[in-house]
């Protein structure tokens, strides 16, 4: 049995991975696949987006961040510490000129927009997911396919010689086929392939001339062993195909996945708030059809793929608080909106004058001694803490998109401090990462409410009045403009706005005396 | 018996004797918070392992023993373990296990384990809003705590907990 096993790997898997490597030496001169792949990556990713809040850049934040770090540390009590911190922001903080009811409005607009492209980015994230999902597939099946196709070639082909004559080769002889087998995977696979599901994959390489069928006597050999045997053999083999024309596959699920972004603009904006997992799968049809089917767009989707996704049109994604929706965090839930990320703001910066950049006073009670480290590092409009923040980066629940996280690792712990730090005085970092610790909170849950006694507070403190209050105000108040609201609830001076001066009324032409009758 | 059994067996019993001195592999060392000197500190060991949902559960280990005596799971993935105490006092024979856990934002939970043979026994909790520290006397633990901010001077309310355990005749694990 072990002989047998060993012989399989010496003799049909280790011919089979050289193989490829020649492959792979063959096509680098005409096709490298994994170039094209960097280039097109390259060119999604766009410009590098820097994290820019108030004209500062990144790189001085860090230093804003350390400066206090420093200060904390050379104070010599608690009460100085505070001044000395509170002196700091006061001189050097990015929002000291702005007023209170101007940082209130630049909140309330930078939200708006988040809350907006955070939608649309969940749409088209779970769309793109399901259109990669129903492209492996359909590469998969189609590899089994063909590698099916080919052993039942090669059992005919064994059976009129091999079997009649009832004799076996020895194993030896096994490495003279070595070029067959080459050939074999050259007609069979790369050509079928490309022209059964990659047709629009540009071919640069020379295609090999196909036609005969190519008997060995490898097969005889192959034929020969169990089914058992033969049937691992032929995962394997599967296998090691997939990966070979994983680059080309991925560049496919791309070519489609690219196109999805631009037809997010044709869902309304009500729709958009409404799709949650029961809708999304529907909602990912819709704008793939409206695509395809508009004469005047050159997108075209391909007709399998268009089939795959009507059958999973009315399939929904199951319950918010599935193990799957609650990780993911794309989905986003209908009752975390912008009116209630601005009312936990509201208890948390209060206080402050709505400064995204201070820290709070816990940054000021230190664990061991005045020159111990800081006891918590919350600061900014989310008050997280920093265990937090890298157990939710961790975890893959805070992705962010207001920086460029290309150079960023989820699980690096460094890597994670550093966004930390940049995420003290960038307003937009904080506002996102707010939304999307409150949207895993309340999908858990599955009630506003409780998701945000979860997100920070007690049950019995008074944060769950002042929140439903702050709700209530902002359904009370609603107008065309969402700032003069959320001044109205969040304590500024409100704005006066120049009405348009009304039309003057039209002023009918006196009507003309009709002449009078001469007598 | 040959002679090549013997050496087996007997570097069988040197191991197996060197497997109590620690605790189980990836643990770490339980600090005692020590109040007094004649308080004899038996060696706790503590484990912190993450699960496939990313729900992190504790296991404390007596020396010399590899069974667990208190494993303790959280409520949400997104909590995680921060520090355990282990701590004595003179009024009762047990041990505790003094441990907070970071929960929603900045709040923190603090639980009070009693250390008994393998029966998870919750003697405290209590939620703070924001981070908390503590005190140990002879007889009692004091938990500096925090409710809700005062939104006008921007610090939260201090709420001071005083812990005692009752004075039961027993013995511990």
């Amino acid at each position: 049995m072990y002989k047998d096993l060993s012989k399989l790997i010496v003799f049909t898997i280790l011919p089979l991975l050289a193989t490829q490597a020649g492959y792979a030496l063959t096509m680098t001169a005409a096709f490298n696949p994994n170039k094209t792949l960097r280039a097109i990556n390259n060119q999604m990713s766009g410009p590098q987006a820097n994290c820019q809040t108030g004209g500062i850049t990144s790189t001085s934040l860090l230093n804003h961040f350390d400066a206090i770090r420093k200060i904390v540390r050379a104070s010599t009590s608690r009460g100085r510490c505070q001044r000395a911190v509170t002196n700091y922001y006061r001189q050097k903080s990015m929002w000291k000129d702005f007023s209170k009811t101007q940082r209130i409005q630049f909140i309330a607009q930078s939200a708006m927009e988040l809350e907006k492209k955070l939608r649309n980015e969940g749409i088209i994230k779970n769309c793109q997911q399901s259109i990669r999902d129903i492209e492996q597939i359909r590469a998969k099946k189609l590899i089994d396919k063909m590698v099916k196709k080919i052993f039942s070639a090669a059992y005919k082909a064994d059976k009129k010689y091999d079997y009649k004559s009832g004799q076996r080769l020895p194993s030896k002889h096994f490495l003279k086929y070595y070029d067959d087998l080459r050939e074999i995977f050259n007609r069979f696979m790369r050509d079928q392939f490309f022209e059964a599901y990659a047709p629009n994959v540009p071919k640069t390489f020379t295609p090999l001339p196909s036609g005969k069928k190519v008997r060995s006597r490898i097969y005889q050999e192959f034929w020969s062993y169990t089914s058992f045997h033969r049937k691992t053999v032929e995962s394997k083999i599967k296998e090691e195909i997939y990966k070979y024309f994983e680059p080309f596959i991925e560049l496919n699920i791309k070519r489609a996945t690219q196109k999805v972004e631009p037809g997010v603009a044709l869902i309304s904006d009500k729709q958009r708030k409404i799709v949650g997992p029961q809708m999304m799968n529907g909602a990912c049809y819709e704008i793939v059809k409206k695509l395809h089917d508009n004469r005047s767009n050159k997108i075209k989707f391909s007709a399998n793929t268009l089939k795959m996704l009507k059958k999973k049109s009315s399939k929904s994604l199951g319950r918010y608080s599935s193990f799957k929706n609650k990780r993911n965090p794309y989905l986003f839930h209908h009752k975390v909106t912008k009116e209630a990320v601005l009312c936990i703001i509201k208890q948390e910066t209060q206080s402050t004058d709505f400064d995204p950049h201070t820290l709070n006073y816990t940054f000021c009670q230190t664990a061991i001694g005045r020159r111990g480290s800081p006891k918590s590092l919350a600061h900014g409009m989310a008050q997280m803490t920093r265990d937090s923040f890298v157990g939710g980066r961790k975890m893959g629940i805070l992705p962010l998109t207001s920086i460029d996280e290309s150079k960023f690792d989820h699980g690096s712990q460094s890597d994670n401090f550093k966004l930390f730090k940049m995420m003290a005085s960038s307003s937009d970092m904080q506002l996102e990462v707010l939304f999307r610790f409150l949207n895993n909170r309340v999908k858990a849950f599955g009630k506003l409410m409780k998701g945000v006694i979860s997100y920070d507070q007690d049950r019995k403190s008074k944060y769950t009045r002042n929140f439903k209050r702050c709700m209530a105000c902002f359904k009370k108040n609603k107008s065309s403009y969402f700032e003069d609201s959320a001044i109205k609830c969040m304590g500024g001076t409100p704005i006066v706005r120049t009405r348009p001066t009304p039309r003057p009324k039209r002023k009918h032409p006196p009507p003309t005396p009709r002449p009078r009758k001469r007598k | 018996m040959n002679w090549l059994d013997k050496i087996f067996l007997i570097v069988l019993l040197m191991s197996s004797f060197s497997i109590g001195a620690k605790g189980p592999k990836g643990s770490f060392g339980l600090k005692q918070v020590k109040v007094n000197s004649y308080i004899t500190p038996k060696k706790f060991w503590a484990k912190v392992v993450e699960q496939a949902n990313y729900a992190k559960s504790l296991h404390v280990f007596v020396e010399g023993k590899s069974t667990p005596i208190l494993t303790h799971q959280t409520d949400f993935p997104e909590d995680n373990f921060k520090e355990a105490f282990v701590l004595k006092f003179v009024t009762s024979p047990r041990y505790y296990l003094y441990t907070t856990w970071n929960k929603g934002a900045h709040s923190e939970r603090v639980i009070i384990f009693e250390l008994m043979g393998a029966v998870k026994k919750i003697v405290f909790e209590h939620v703070s809003s924001w981070p908390v520290s503590f005190k140990v006397t002879d007889k009692f633990i004091t938990i500096n705590a925090t409710s809700e901010m005062n939104l006008l001077t921007g610090t939260p309310k201090k709420v001071d907990l005083i812990w005692k355990p009752k004075t039961t005749s027993g013995s511990g694990p």
